[in-house]
């Protein structure tokens, strides 16, 4: 039953345009906040430093009434006893997920992410979690790391594909 | 009863009863000891001869004396025993022993002295003979001698001096083959070291120019490694020159937009190759 619940409570999370930053932020908000919930008696502990945005902060929020108005929820399902349990099989499904890796050179805004995600799952047919990561290094394009594969498509790639024809009309000038 | 005492080779004293006589014998010392001498001396001594004589003839008179001293005392002890007239009769028969003895051994003497002298002069006769003999000898040897010597010698020299020819001639020749020989030999040598002196050349100037050549190819290697590796690092400088380049002016220079549709297209080139299926 908590494998059950957890594996809902997962896909409700990745079903929106998310990399897997995200989806790792939003299970640690959750359970800071049914931490809260059960031990502190609602009391909200200080966050420690953890940025956290907007869209996250209204997911929460989200969240947080759809257990309060919908009992038989996902959210409402978690209680008191099945709380570190559930959590834990969360857990382990982001550590074992197998991500799809984007390098890009710069750092794209919130919608362009979510752009991004759903172009990755339309393209793929799936909905396959999206790991970002910044590489400045590309110029331009972008970089794919799939099941072990590592592929450049980025610019940097092309000019080093492109590098003999491009040192031959430099030398053009040396002489 | 006779009995004989030998005092020496030419004294004997004999002893009849109760008188007793001395003999001298000079016949015998001069036959065992001068002529002796006078044999295998040649020329004998005189002197020695003379003194023997006079030994002899003291000898003689000593025992004698002593012979009469001895009788002397038995007279007197006889005379105080026996008789007188035995006495006198015995010391009358002494007297005339005594006195014949002693003319016997004045004889004798007197003849050892003729016959010694006699022999003296015969010695003097033989080695004057032996003498003059031995001169003639020796002089004819001499004289023999010198001739043999002289003819030797002068054969000694003419064969010396042939032998001296003949060793000139020899050495003149055998100067002259060896002058051949030595000259054919450096001849030899000096074209058996022209030969082995232009093939060493010849070698040491095909090692050379191939040790040259490997050189040159080795440096000529070693340049163009150096080049390709220059030329390579020069590249992968103007590579990273312009990688840089582009990276500082495109991130100026390029739109969000623009960022955002380079990133599409490189998922559409993925979803071409279908990279992501």
């Amino acid at each position: 039953m908590p494998n059950d619940l957890a594996d809902k409570i997962f896909l409700s999370i990745i079903e929106e345009p998310i990399p897997i930053q995200s989806v790792r932020k939003r299970i640690h908000l959750a359970k800071t906040w049914l931490t809260n919930l059960f031990y502190s008696e609602g009391k909200s502990k200080e966050e420690n430093g953890e940025y956290v945005d907007e869209i996250d902060t209204n997911w929460l929020k989200n969240i947080q009434a759809t257990r309060e108005e919908e009992k038989d929820s996902v959210w409402a399902a978690i209680t008191k006893t099945n709380f570190s349990e559930i959590f834990e099989v969360l857990e382990k499904k982001v550590r074992e997920v197998n991500p799809l890796v984007l390098f890009i050179p710069i750092l794209l805004p919130t919608n362009e992410v979510e752009n991004l995600v759903r172009k990755v799952r339309a393209d793929m047919g799936r909905p396959v979690l999206l790991d970002i990561r910044l590489d400045p290094d590309l110029i331009g394009g972008a970089a794919i790391a799939w099941n072990g594969i590592y592929k450049d498509y980025s610019l940097r790639q092309k000019i080093k594909d492109n590098h003999e024809t491009i040192l031959a009309s430099f030398q053009k000038y040396i002489r | 009863m006779l009995s004989v005492l030998i005092l020496s080779p030419t004294i004997y004293l004999v002893n009849e009863g109760k008188r007793c006589y001395c003999f001298f014998n000079a016949r015998a010392l001069l036959s065992s000891e001068t002529r002796k001498q006078s044999v295998f001396l040649g020329i004998a001594s005189m002197p020695e001869l003379y003194s023997a004589i006079i030994a002899l003839e003291v000898t003689s008179l000593v025992v004698v004396l002593i012979l009469y001293m001895l009788e002397y005392r038995k007279d007197r002890r006889l005379q105080e025993e026996k008789e007188i007239p035995v006495f006198k009769e015995l010391q009358e028969k002494n007297a005339n022993a005594l006195h014949e003895a002693m003319t016997r051994s004045h004889d004798i003497v007197a003849q050892a002295e003729t016959e010694s002298l006699k022999v003296i002069a015969d010695a003097k006769t033989i080695n004057r003979k032996q003498e003059e003999q031995i001169a003639t000898e020796l002089a004819s040897l001499r004289a023999e001698l010198e001739k043999t010597v002289n003819d030797q010698t002068s054969a000694a020299l003419t064969d010396f001096q042939k032998y001296l020819e003949t060793l000139r001639t020899k050495s003149s020749d055998a100067q002259v083959n060896v002058e051949n020989l030595a000259k054919d030999r450096v001849n030899e040598f000096i074209e058996k070291f022209e030969q082995h002196l232009s093939d060493f050349l010849v070698h040491t100037q095909q090692e050379s120019l191939s040790a040259i050549e490997l050189e040159l190819k080795s440096a000529r290697n070693l340049i163009d490694t150096y080049k390709e590796k220059q030329i390579r690092i020069v590249n992968e400088n103007i590579l990273a020159m312009l990688e840089r380049t582009i990276s500082l002016v495109l991130s100026r220079k390029l739109t969000l937009k623009d960022q955002t549709d380079l990133i599409y297209e490189s998922l559409e080139k993925a979803k071409v190759e279908k990279f992501m299926g």
